[in-house]
């Protein structure tokens, strides 16, 4: 099943529950605009490059279009369609402004030197600017792209502009980015896991995790779980994982990572595999590092009874139909990791209004959205007698037809 | 004497006439059979006549556009075809088949054009009711034509406005957060 496929999957899923035709199902469903470009590049050692750079813009019925750039070799037309149109849900259940886009070079940065990627970011702007903006377009950091990035873009569209600092978000602190930006997917995360763990009676003090992945959703995620009193009993990097049954003292894990660049070696801990850690005895499992890790090969033995899905489409469709059929509730990603694009929303928005907020205002507007966000997906989930990813795809496709239609379509 | 069998005085065409108006225009008339099966005139050929049905049905067919013919309607006796081709002179815009034995009077063209020529009321009166059994017929393609543009726009209509409409109901009902 090819990336698209697998988005208009779920789709299709929440759209026959809707009892949905197929033409308005083609017209939810088709990206509204797709751009290709092809950018030449003089590498340092004077040799020149072609690089193949996309943006596609999904849907803008509920407000400018928004979405990452990822700098990826997988990167190509089909994966940045499917990523578009799951922004086009992801804002909309959250019930933020905005439209779904992603877009992405095709490229393996970690080839390329520091000049170069500044080069090329500015080259992929020069030939896309006409169709960004802060009212049309607004791009984010993505895989393989950081807040040094964001400001190249924003510097270059600036050059055919003026100063618009709107046109991305995700930028440096110190160039217009947003305080609480950098901890907000992990945040939303946490948020969204306190609320499953209330509709279960229990709080996040007393129950375990197990969370996979230790970069900035990852990390931030089990330091603020910690914070609450939840224990973590396992977690993993690229190199493997850790556990501790009596949980693991995160504060000095991430030390740990600042100082060793890996969780190996973190006194007071086992080793396990990232395989095996997926399967451990927990209370919640929190998938927040690579995609398709929940299979139909896994998903009968995972002993979770909630799982949080911090990472982009971690569960299989096979897997998610067996959490399904044994009652395990799965938040979706598609609500799970949108407090990195409700906090991008913040950013964007002092943008314009040339105003910033102190952090306490980000982390109560993104509790209030995320809260918000998760008890109307979970009231149409109960009361449909569904799935948490059915009911968040039902609550998107509601919230963008409904724009859509009031718009008119002719 | 009565030239003309004696339900010809009800035909529309003879509405308000005579007897003996009825009967001037008769001694038009000259009497001719076909058998079941006979082509009585065809579509595109010139056949300047109009034929009033004493006996028997003819089946009127037109050739639609990929040239099958279809049946648009069938006259039974007593009734009147060529109203048009009397009165414009034209070929004929149908065929008539005879669906049975039939008997008929047929009044040429020329011979009801000299009569006008001459003045006679008779054919006066014939062309003024000939004009209204014209303008009913008219009137009536017009209602059909109304219905079939009616009905088309509803297939097209109900397909995507029933899906449309149906989303758009759902949207602020049943599918509103």
């Amino acid at each position: 099943m090819s990336s698209f496929e697998e988005t208009n999957f779920y789709f299709r899923k929440a759209a026959q529950v809707m009892d949905l035709g197929e033409h308005v199902q083609a017209l939810l469903l088709n990206p509204y605009r797709e751009i290709t470009v092809n950018i030449p590049l003089e590498l340092d050692s004077g040799e020149v490059r072609t690089f193949t750079g996309y943006r596609i813009q999904h849907n803008k019925s509920r407000g400018p279009l928004k979405g990452g750039l990822r700098y990826h070799p997988a990167v190509d037309l089909d994966e940045t369609r499917s990523l578009a149109s799951l922004m086009t849900w992801k804002t909309a259940i959250v019930d933020i402004p905005f439209g779904g886009a992603k877009g992405g070079i095709t490229v393996d940065p970690k080839l390329l030197s520091e000049r170069e990627i500044e080069r090329l970011t500015r080259k992929f702007i020069e030939q896309i600017h006409e169709s960004i903006g802060p009212m049309k377009d607004i791009p984010a950091p993505d895989m393989n792209t950081n807040a040094q990035m964001m400001a190249y873009v924003m510097s270059e569209y600036s050059k055919f502009y003026g100063h618009s600092p709107a046109v991305v978000t995700g930028k440096p602190l110190d160039l217009h980015g947003s305080e609480g930006r950098e901890e907000a997917t992990g945040r939303g995360v946490m948020i969204v896991a306190e609320q499953a763990l209330e509709t279960m009676g229990r709080l996040i003090a007393g129950s375990t995790f197990v969370v996979q992945g230790f970069g900035n959703v990852g990390s931030h995620a089990c330091r603020l779980i910690a914070e609450q009193g939840g224990k973590i009993v396992a977690t993993s990097d690229m190199y493997g994982g850790i556990t501790n049954k009596d949980g693991l003292d995160i504060q000095a894990l991430v030390q740990h990572m600042a100082k060793h660049k890996t969780l190996k070696g973190f006194p007071g801990a086992e080793e396990i595999s990232n395989e095996d850690l997926l399967l451990l005895e927990c209370d919640v499992l929190i998938p927040a590092a690579l995609g398709h890790v929940l299979t139909a090969d896994n998903a009968a033995d995972v002993r979770a009874k909630l799982i949080v899905e911090a990472a982009n489409a971690p569960t299989t469709p096979q897997a998610d139909e067996i959490f399904e059929k044994r009652g395990i509730m799965v938040v979706p990603d598609i609500l799970a990791n949108a407090g990195g694009v409700t906090v991008s929303y913040f950013e964007w928005t002092q943008n314009i209004q040339q105003f910033s907020w102190e952090l306490d205002k980000v982390n109560t507007e993104l509790r209030r959205i995320m809260l918000k966000a998760f008890l109307t997906v979970y009231k149409v989930a109960t009361e449909k007698k569904l799935s948490m990813r059915t009911a968040a795809f039902i609550v998107g496709i509601g919230r963008v037809g409904k724009a859509t239609v009031l718009q008119g379509i002719a | 004497m009565t030239l003309v069998p004696v339900e010809f005085y009800d035909l529309a065409i003879f509405k308000g006439m005579g007897r003996d108006e009825v009967d001037a225009i008769g001694r038009l008339a000259n009497p001719m059979n076909f058998s079941k099966g006979d082509m009585l005139f065809q579509e595109k050929n010139s056949a300047n006549y109009l034929d009033i049905i004493w006996e028997g049905a003819v089946e009127i067919r037109k050739n639609d556009k990929d040239g099958d013919a279809r049946v648009i309607t069938v006259i039974n006796a007593p009734g009147v075809i060529g109203e048009m081709s009397l009165m414009s002179g034209q070929t004929r815009s149908c065929t008539g088949i005879a669906v049975t034995d039939v008997k008929l009077y047929r009044i040429r063209r020329e011979d009801f054009m000299a009569q006008i020529e001459r003045g006679s009321l008779a054919a006066h009166k014939v062309v003024f009711n000939l004009a209204q059994v014209m303008s009913a017929r008219l009137r009536s393609v017009d209602e059909k034509l109304v219905d079939l543009l009616n009905q088309q726009d509803e297939v097209t209509v109900v397909v995507q406005d029933n899906e449309f409409s149906d989303f758009r109901k759902k949207l602020f009902t049943e599918w509103a957060f």
